[in-house]
């Protein structure tokens, strides 16, 4: 076309466009499929084409360019690129061009993420917003499902290690063990509510949680549980009696109650604001077992056998704020978390004891009180810079404050009611936390296949503590320590996926750590106390991990999974410092003063089969091999008028191998089964060489877990789980050593038979069957158990 | 095998490890440590051997044994792609995760392939997303999806001492992240974890700031403890001496002198453990007591 003719036909279009004619429009429409002619039935004919087609990105849940069609006042007010529906005018409605990919990159369904409409699917669009459009509304949906639940357990043996094992009481419990109601209403608010409550067992829950699409919500999460302790001590078998014990019903009592509100409008921060309160209370198990006195074949002997135990009132208040914001591309995270924690903890420890005696002669009691504020804050930003470089990086600032006090005393049993031996007693410790750890990381994909990921974390910690001490309860003593702390973190890691049905991946991990350290005590007098000392130590800690794996399928019936990982941790001492003002204790005496350096190295080995023996049969074979090396090196030491110079000092091996054997799958239609089997081979030696003064640690756990599920018919079900654990850790020598070995059998089979109406009921009656034999303490922990629960299942409607 | 065995025994202890360099000891050690387990050597070396032969001779039209997704009645598999058009957050980072180690991008089988391998087959969820009960399995809610792998941590979660995770009163996400970069809960993202954070975040009582800390705690609480399930209370990796002699000084004299802190602790063994036996009661650290005795 010539000039004068492309200025003619200007002229034509603008006479034309004064009487509202759109040459794309005209165009466009042309190439729409024509409306449907019938009446459209929103119910029958709209909502299954928007169901398939549309709702998995433009629902109520994160609507996708803030587009809901699903309701008619989010629909109507269109998104980010405007209205989407023009009342009556379906050809100039932008949805009609994009689901007749008539708008280039804005095709819906988007190429590729879904089957295009038809030309009768977009037709019927049409007729339904040229006549209209009309929604009806998405009817009220509710859900309700419950389960009763009602258990009896007889207990013939150690009722506290049934508890402590299986985590049940011995009598009644029931009540519900589940509770769940979801509700959405025609407005699209949605309550949602879970529940358990199962008394005698105390184990309680409830999730409620009340939200609004494009609005907000409110949560509330309850739960309490408890677990059980037992209060058995240690067993000596040259003194001829049973293991010591408490005869107290040990357990803690676990809350944990929080509530959240939250705002979540469209383009706008999403912002959450929370309050938790987090409890513990009642008194478990220590582990410090006081001496007891008795008589054996060499003599009167003292061995730690009598058992502790520690009260616990912990309660923990948390305020947090979190502010979640998409920002030009940029995904920004900010949290804030105030906690209050005030701990008090009571324990008890026996002093003496005489071999046979239910009660101590004389406890140790260590009270101490806690009080902590902390404040954390962490921000994270995150953003896809190109397609193949997201790119993450954070900082967390941590401050704590806290305050304690500390009280010793020792008292005797048989006069509880005489003024307790005072210990050493604090009234005001004080200590300081601050942390400040920065993180960038990057994950690159340079080409399909691969990808590549780069981590570095930078923690610099500093923390104080110093209060007074009153030794003995009357001699006035300060006591002080700082620690400064840098903790540098590289990791890098590949990943291949680029050769046939394989991924190899290798990771490096390397952590180098400074460590600034000052401890000091000092009797507040004018003269040096044996108490007395000084001690500076600088500590290098540099940690490599390296780990590469395997996971392939050479064949469709077998995959074969290897990994190994090396880990090495060197630790150097320097101690700038190192005096002791008293009298009897030389300087340089201080511990660990006198080490110089120290070495872990770990080698892990772990190779997994899986084999599918059938279509619906698969068994897998396990090897895991672990060995650790430790090395110390130690500086000479003056011991009985001579001087040592050890060169190196080979402190201890350790290596372990796990075997496992699992089957699983439904090999013939009725009958669903699991299976698996397990043997852990450990062993540990130490450089002492001695076996009267430490025996070699070793032996072996062997553990099977089975489950058969079988239908008998539509109805009835037959389910079976079985159990079973076993660890000989015993140690064989009692005549100078104390045997800490470990040597039991432990049962657990649960079976049960259920009758179902369909997928509404079901009711279902259990019996299980517990058993557990412990030789390593004189079976004085045995018991054999029984269990029937009776459970009736429900949903409505 | 036995006679190597003993033969390889003897040759090791005929040479003076310290007459060898660091990293000929340490060779020396691995050589031993893999003789001793000569017998699952072998049979790995068999099964490795055999699946390279039928490389060679089979063709694939079965999904790959990965593992059996949890069945979700009526539904149909649709594919990682399906689940990113929602699930962005999760998707951008899963890569980086140590669960895509395990399925490469080429896996005959959608089942075979991510995120529907765990979740189960994911077109009813598609189709309504925010049906109640979800139509979908969420491990964070039935822990089973993650026992059908991790069976040795099944087996754990049946010892005697054990995290109540069976019970339903934890669960694996409480502790773990199954889609970051770091397998702990703590790191989100790309983010690296700080140690331990995820087991501080209940029990404070033990992760408190103590005055003299003991310094194990700078190495994580996994030194000493077995975190799914184990034999001994506390969950302890061991429940002698032996737990604490892997790292604290030692030195043995032929006067039986066993020296730790250079005070003789022959007898202080005898009663029992360092901890058990009332004297380093304050394991995790001392508001008071240097050498963590209270």
């Amino acid at each position: 076309m010539d000039r004068r003719g492309g200025q003619l036909a200007r002229l034509c279009w603008l006479a034309l466009g004064l009487f509202g004619y759109d040459p794309d429009r005209s165009l466009a429409e042309s190439e729409l499929p024509a409306p449907a002619t019938r009446t459209i039935n929103f119910r029958t004919d709209v909502q299954p084409l928007l169901e398939t087609h549309c709702q998995r990105c433009h629902g109520d849940t994160k609507p996708k360019s803030g587009l809901n069609l699903l309701r008619e006042d989010t629909a109507l007010k269109g998104g980010d690129y405007g209205k989407a529906i023009i009342p009556g005018n379906s050809a100039e409605s932008p949805l009609i061009r994009y689901v007749a990919y008539l708008e280039e990159d804005l095709e819906m369904p988007p190429i590729g993420k879904g089957e295009r409409l038809t030309e009768g699917e977009v037709a019927t669009l049409r007729a339904w917003i040229d006549q209209g459009p009309v929604w009806e509304a998405v009817g009220e949906e509710i859900a309700f499902h419950y389960e009763p639940t009602l258990r009896h357990t007889w207990i013939d043996g150690d009722e506290r290690a049934f508890r402590e094992h299986w985590r049940h009481p011995a009598g009644f419990s029931g009540g519900l063990s589940e509770l769940s109601w979801n509700n959405r209403w025609e407005n699209g608010v949605r309550l949602d509510l879970q529940a358990r409550s199962l008394l005698g067992a105390e184990d309680h829950r409830l999730n409620l949680e009340l939200r609004k699409p494009d609005y907000g919500f409110i949560r509330l999460e309850y739960e309490q549980f408890r677990r059980y302790d037992t209060d058995w001590g240690g067993y000596y078998p040259p003194f001829g009696t049973a293991p010591p014990s408490l005869h107290r019903d040990l357990h803690n009592d676990f809350g944990d109650f929080r509530t959240v509100v939250g705002l979540t409008l469209p383009d706008r921060p999403e912002i959450e604001l929370s309050y938790q309160r987090l409890t513990r209370t009642g008194e478990t198990s220590a582990l410090h077992w006081g001496p007891v006195q008795g008589p054996t074949p060499s003599g009167i002997t003292h061995k730690g056998l009598f058992p502790s135990s520690r009260a616990v009132d912990e309660t923990t208040h948390i305020v947090g704020l979190d502010v979640r914001h998409d920002w030009r591309g940029w995904r920004l995270d900010e949290s804030f978390r105030g906690e209050f924690t005030r701990n008090d903890t009571d324990r008890r420890m026996a002093d003496s004891a005489a071999a046979g005696a239910g009660i101590p002669e004389s406890y140790t009691r260590v009270r101490e009180d806690y009080r902590q504020f902390s404040g954390v804050n962490t921000f994270r930003a995150e953003k896809q810079i190109r397609s193949w470089w997201l790119l993450s990086g954070g900082y967390l600032y941590l401050d704590q404050n806290a305050d304690a006090g500390f009280n010793l005393d020792s008292f005797l049993t048989e006069n509880p009611g005489a003024e307790p031996f005072p210990g050493d007693t604090s009234r005001q410790i004080i200590l300081n936390r601050h942390s400040h750890v920065f993180n960038v990381n990057s994950h690159f994909v340079p080409r399909k296949g691969l990808s590549l990921f780069t981590g570095l974390q930078h923690d610099r910690t500093r923390q104080s503590g110093e209060g007074d001490l009153w030794l003995f309860g009357t001699t006035p003593t300060e006591i002080g320590a700082n620690i400064d702390q840098t903790v540098t973190e590289e990791n890098v890691g590949i990943r291949y996926t680029g050769w046939r049905r394989s991924v190899l991946y290798v990771d490096a991990r390397l952590r180098q750590s400074r460590i600034g350290q000052r401890e000091d005590q000092f009797v507040d007098d004018d003269f040096p106390f044996e108490d007395d000392f000084m001690r500076d130590t600088d500590a290098e800690l540099d940690g490599r991990e390296f780990r590469w794996g395997w996971n392939w399928s050479p064949w469709q019936r077998l995959t074969v999974q290897t990994r190994y990982r090396q880990r090495d941790r060197r630790n150097r001492y320097r101690h700038p410092r190192d005096v002791h003002l008293g009298d009897f204790t030389p300087s340089g005496d201080g511990y660990p003063a006198y080490i110089r350096s120290r070495r872990l190295d770990t080698d892990d080995f772990h190779v997994k089969f899986n084999i599918r023996v059938s279509r619906k049969l698969r068994a897998t074979l396990t090897w895991r091999t672990i060995a650790d090396d430790y090395e110390l090196r130690v500086a000479p030491v003056h011991y009985d008028g001579q001087l040592f110079s050890p060169d190196k000092s080979h402190s201890g091996h350790y290596d372990s191998n796990h075997y496992l054997a699992s089957l699983s799958g439904q090999p013939i239609r009725w009958l669903r089964l699991t299976a698996t089997a397990g043997l852990n081979d450990v062993r540990t030696i130490s450089s002492v060489t001695d076996g009267e003064i430490l025996r070699p640690y070793r032996g072996q756990a062997l553990s099977f877990l089975g489950n058969a599920q079988i239908q008998l018919d539509n109805h009835w079900e037959w389910q079976t789980t079985y159990s079973f654990s076993r660890a000989d850790f015993s140690q064989a020598n009692t005549g100078f050593n104390f045997p800490i070995g470990r040597d039991y059998r432990l049962h657990g089979t649960v079976t049960g038979l259920s009758r179902k109406w369909g997928q509404k009921a079901a009711i279902q009656l259990q019996y299980g069957h517990y058993y557990y034999s412990d030789p390593g303490r004189n079976h004085a922990n045995d018991y054999t158990a029984h269990a029937l629960a009776l459970s009736f299942r429900q949903t409505l409607p | 095998m036995g006679n190597i065995y003993f033969f390889t025994t003897l040759v090791f202890s005929l040479i003076s490890r310290s007459s060898l360099s660091y990293h000929e000891g340490r060779l020396l050690t691995l050589i031993e440590h893999f003789l001793r387990h000569w017998f699952s050597l072998t049979i790995t070396a068999v099964v490795l051997l055999a699946a390279g032969l039928l490389t060679a001779t089979s063709c694939s039209s079965l999904p790959d044994t990965r593992r059996f997704p949890p069945r979700i009645e009526g539904a149909q598999f649709v594919g990682n792609e399906r689940c990113a058009d929602c699930h962005q957050d999760i998707v951008r980072h899963y890569p980086d995760s140590v669960h895509s180690r395990f399925f490469p991008e080429d896996a005959t089988g959608t089942e075979a392939s991510g995120c529907e391998s765990c979740h189960g087959a994911g077109s009813l969820h598609v189709q309504a997303p925010e049906a109640r009960p979800p139509l979908i399995l969420n491990p964070g809610k039935d822990p089973q999806a993650c026992l059908d792998c991790h069976t040795r941590q099944h087996g754990d979660f049946r010892l005697p001492q054990h995290h109540p995770v069976l019970e339903g009163q934890m669960n694996c996400v409480d502790c773990h992240d199954p889609h970051g970069r770091e397998i702990f809960k703590q790191a989100d993202g790309l983010a690296l974890a700080r140690q331990d954070q995820q087991c501080i975040s209940c029990h404070r009582d033990q992760s408190r700031h103590f005055v003299f800390a003991h310094e194990a705690i700078q190495d994580g609480c996994t030194t000493c403890h077995q975190p799914h399930g184990s034999i001994h209370e506390k969950l302890l990796t061991q429940r002698d001496s032996h737990l604490c002699l892997r790292c604290h000084a030692q030195m043995q004299f032929e006067s039986s002198a066993l020296l730790i802190g250079k005070i003789d602790h022959q007898s202080f063994l005898q009663l029992g453990t360092c901890w058990t036996a009332g004297c380093h009661t304050a394991v995790h650290g001392s508001m008071i007591n240097s050498k963590l005795l209270y």
